[in-house]
C-alpha cells in the first residue's frame, strides 16, 4: 500500500460517495469530518516507509504511487503537511452545517484537499498546476447561494485562476529547457516572470487582488472562507517546493526585492481599503490581501527566521478565516445587513458569533496576546534590518485593519442591554465559536507549545533550514 | 514557408473566434466553437500524432455539446444580437488582430514551435480574452475561457506531448464547459 493512496485516493473515493448522499448533510458531515481527522491523525502517527508488525501480517506504506509514467510522492517528511491538510478539512466541514452552505460543501471540499494534496505530491511538480485549476472548478459549486444568480465575484475567481494555469506550466517548461539552452539567463529570466504573473494570479497578488473582496462579497461566506485560506496555503507550500528545489531562485534579488514590494502593497492597501470598508463581508477580502503581504514579506527575507514566519503565519491565519467567515455566514443566514452600522448592539444578541468574529479579525490586525503578533512579528524584525521605511507602511496597513476592528467594536457595544432582544445561539455555534477562541488565544499566549510543532512542516524543505 | 493547408485552421480559427465574439445565438455559438476545436486539432496534429491530437477535438466538441443541450428553447440566453453593437465588436477584434501580430515576431523568438501554432494560438488567447473582458453573462465568459484555454493548448501542443497533460487538459476543457452548465442551471434556479 502506498501512501499516496491512503492519503489521495481513499478521500477521493469518499468524496465521491459523499456526493451521491448529499442530501443527507449531517451523514455527509459526520463521514466528510471523520475521514480526514481520521487521515490527519494517521499522518501524525504512521510513518511512511517504515514496516508496521499486525499480527502475523506486516504492512509497509511505501511513499511513491506511479501513473501514466508520473509519480506522486509522500515521504516522510511530507506527513506534517498532510496532517495539516487534513486537520484543516476537518475542522472546516464541521462548521459548514452552523454556516447554512449548500450540500455541495462537504463532499467537494474532501475533494478539493484531496486535489491539493495530490498537487503538493506529483512529481515533476508543475503538474501540479493543471490538479489545482481542477480543484477550482470543483470548487465552484460549494459558492451557489440559494436564489441567488451567479455573480460577478464567482466569475472573476474562476476567470484569474484559471488563466493562471498557462503562466505557471510554461514558466515549468522554461526552467526545464533553460539548462540546455544557450540563453539559459534569459529562459530563466523569462521563465520566472510567467511563474511570478501566474502566482500572482493564483494568489490574488496586487494588481490581480480585485476578486477577493468580490468573492467575500458574492459567493457565500464560508465557502469564500475555505477559499481564501486554503488554495494560499496550498500554493504557498507549492511555492516553498520551488525555493527549496532550484537554488539560483533564492540568490535572486530581484525577486526577492519585488515580493518585498508587493508584500508592502498588498499590506498598505488591504489596510486602508479595510479601515474605509462598510460591507462586513468585503473587509474579510481585505484582510485575506494583507495576509498574503506578510506571506509575501516572510518570503522576501529569504532566512531561517523568515521561512518559519512563513509556515506559522499559515495556522492561526486558516482558524482566523474560518471563525471570522463562520460568523459573517450566520449573520447573513439571519437576513441582517451586512453594512457595519446595522450591527448596533449586536453583541449582546449574539455574543459567541461576536468573539469570535473579533477574536479572528484582531488575529489578522496583530494585536498581542493573539497569534498574529509571534508570528508577524519576526517578519517585521527582520524587515527592520533590511529598511526602516518599509516598516512605517506595513504599521499603516496593521492600523487599517485595527482601525476596522475597532470601529466595529464600537458599533456593536453602542446600543443598551435588552434582555428581549437576545436570541439564542445553538450548543453547536456556541462550541465551535468557543473552540476557534480557545485555540486562536492558546496559540497567542503560548506560541512555543501550540504553533512550533508545525514548523515540522519546514522537516520537508530541507535546503530552506 | 508555410503552405496553405498550414494556415487554414489558423483563418478557421480566426474567423470562428469573431463569430463567437460577436454572434450572440447560442446555436451559431455553439458552432462556432466546435468550429474552434475543429482549427485546434489541425494545429496540433502538426506537432501531434493523430490520436493524440483527434483527444483535443473529441473534448472540445464534448464542451460545446454539454453547453448546448443544458439551454432550454426557451431560455433568456437566446438573445437577438444589435448591429451597432456588433460592429463596433469587430472594429475591436480588427484592432486587437492587428496587435496580435505585431507581437507575433517577439513570441516566436521564445517559442521554439511552428508559425501556424503560434498565430492560431495567440490569436485564440487574445480573442478568448476579449470575450471574457466584455461580457457580463455567465455563459459568455464561459466560451471566452474556453477559447482562451483552446488558445493555451495549441501552445502549449508545441513544447509538451505529455499523454498525461493532455488528459488533464481535457479534464479541464469539459470542467469549465460543466461549470458553464451549473452557471446556467444556477441563473434559471435548479440547483441550490
Amino acid at each position: 500500500m502506498s501512501a499516496p493512496f491512503i492519503w489521495i485516493g481513499i478521500p477521493m473515493i469518499f468524496s465521491l460517495i459523499l456526493f451521491f448522499i448529499r442530501a443527507n448533510r449531517l451523514i455527509t458531515i459526520i463521514i466528510g469530518g471523520g475521514i480526514s481527522a481520521f487521515l490527519a491523525l494517521l499522518a501524525l502517527t504512521f510513518k511512511i516507509e517504515s514496516v508496521f508488525p499486525l499480527g502475523p501480517l506486516s504492512l509497509e506504506i511505501s511513499s511513491t504511487f506511479s501513473i501514466l509514467g508520473r509519480n506522486f510522492v509522500i515521504t516522510d517528511s511530507e506527513r506534517f503537511i498532510v496532517a495539516l491538510m487534513f486537520s484543516m478539512c476537518a475542522f472546516w466541514t464541521s462548521g459548514s452545517r452552523i454556516s447554512g452552505t449548500n450540500s455541495f460543501f462537504v463532499p467537494n471540499v474532501l475533494a478539493i484537499i484531496t486535489l491539493f494534496m495530490a498537487a503538493l505530491s506529483v512529481q515533476p511538480f508543475l503538474y501540479a498546476a493543471l490538479i489545482i485549476e481542477i480543484a477550482v472548478l470543483i470548487s465552484i459549486p460549494i459558492f451557489f447561494q440559494r436564489g441567488q444568480p451567479v455573480k460577478q465575484g464567482i466569475i472573476r475567481f474562476l476567470v484569474f485562476q484559471t488563466l493562471a494555469v498557462p503562466f505557471i506550466l510554461f514558466s515549468g517548461w522554461g526552467f526545464d529547457s533553460a539548462p540546455s539552452s544557450v540563453d539559459s539567463q534569459a529562459i530563466y529570466f523569462q521563465a520566472g516572470v510567467l511563474l511570478a504573473i501566474g502566482l500572482g494570479l493564483w494568489l490574488a497578488i496586487f494588481p490581480f487582488h480585485t476578486w477577493v473582496p468580490l468573492l467575500a462579497r458574492d459567493g457565500h461566506p464560508y465557502s469564500a472562507g475555505f477559499i481564501f485560506s486554503m488554495i494560499p496555503t496550498t500554493i504557498l507550500i507549492f511555492f516553498l517546493d520551488f525555493f527549496n528545489t532550484f537554488s539560483w531562485l533564492r540568490e535572486q534579488s530581484l525577486l526577492l526585492t519585488i515580493s518585498q514590494i508587493l508584500g508592502i502593497v498588498m499590506i498598505v492597501l488591504g489596510g486602508l481599503f479595510a479601515a474605509f470598508q462598510r460591507e462586513l463581508t468585503r473587509l474579510v477580502g481585505y484582510a485575506v490581501m494583507v495576509e498574503m503581504g506578510f506571506s509575501l514579506l516572510a518570503l522576501s527575507l529569504n532566512q531561517v527566521i523568515g521561512w518559519q514566519s512563513y509556515i506559522l503565519i499559515l495556522i492561526p491565519r486558516i482558524i482566523g478565516i474560518a471563525i471570522c467567515t463562520l460568523a459573517i455566514s450566520i449573520w447573513k443566514n439571519k437576513e441582517l445587513n451586512m453594512d457595519i452600522d446595522s450591527f448596533q448592539g449586536e453583541f449582546y444578541k449574539s455574543t459567541y458569533t461576536m468573539v469570535g468574529f473579533l477574536v479572528g479579525w484582531f488575529t489578522f490586525s496583530g494585536l498581542p496576546l493573539l497569534p498574529g503578533f509571534p508570528t508577524k512579528l519576526p517578519i517585521l524584525i527582520g524587515l527592520s534590518q533590511i529598511s526602516i521605511s518599509s516598516i512605517i507602511f506595513v504599521s499603516i496597513g496593521l492600523f487599517g485593519l485595527l482601525v476596522a476592528g475597532f470601529r466595529f467594536l464600537a458599533i456593536i457595544f453602542s446600543t443598551s442591554y435588552k434582555e428581549y432582544e437576545i436570541e439564542s445561539e445553538s450548543l453547536l455555534q456556541k462550541i465551535f465559536f468557543s473552540i476557534g477562541v480557545v485555540l486562536l488565544l492558546a496559540m497567542g499566549i503560548f506560541p512555543s507549545v501550540f504553533l512550533n510543532p508545525f514548523l515540522e512542516i519546514l522537516s520537508a524543505f530541507a535546503n530552506l533550514i | 514557408m508555410n503552405s496553405l493547408i498550414d494556415i487554414l485552421p489558423v483563418l478557421l480559427a480566426g474567423l470562428s473566434s469573431l463569430i463567437l465574439f460577436i454572434n450572440k445565438k447560442l446555436r451559431w455559438n455553439i458552432l462556432a466553437l466546435a468550429a474552434i476545436y475543429v482549427s485546434v486539432f489541425w494545429m496540433v496534429l502538426q506537432v501531434w500524432p493523430t490520436g493524440l491530437a483527434v483527444v483535443k477535438l473529441i473534448a472540445g466538441w464534448m464542451a460545446g455539446a454539454i453547453l448546448g443541450s443544458s439551454v432550454k428553447e426557451d431560455s433568456e440566453l437566446l438573445v437577438e444580437d444589435k448591429k451597432v453593437e456588433q460592429r463596433f465588436k469587430l472594429v475591436i477584434v480588427l484592432i486587437i488582430w492587428i496587435f496580435s501580430f505585431s507581437i507575433m515576431q517577439s513570441i516566436k523568438i521564445r517559442l521554439p514551435i511552428p508559425d501556424p501554432l503560434i498565430w492560431g494560438g495567440v490569436l485564440l488567447i487574445i480573442m478568448g480574452i476579449l470575450q471574457i473582458g466584455m461580457s457580463i453573462r455567465p455563459i459568455r465568459i464561459i466560451f471566452g475561457l474556453l477559447t482562451a484555454f483552446s488558445g493555451f493548448e495549441v501552445l502549449y501542443a508545441g513544447v509538451e506531448q505529455s499523454v498525461l497533460v493532455a488528459g488533464f487538459l481535457v479534464i479541464i476543457t469539459l470542467g469549465i464547459a460543466l461549470v458553464g452548465v451549473l452557471f446556467i442551471q444556477q441563473e434559471e434556479g435548479e440547483i441550490v
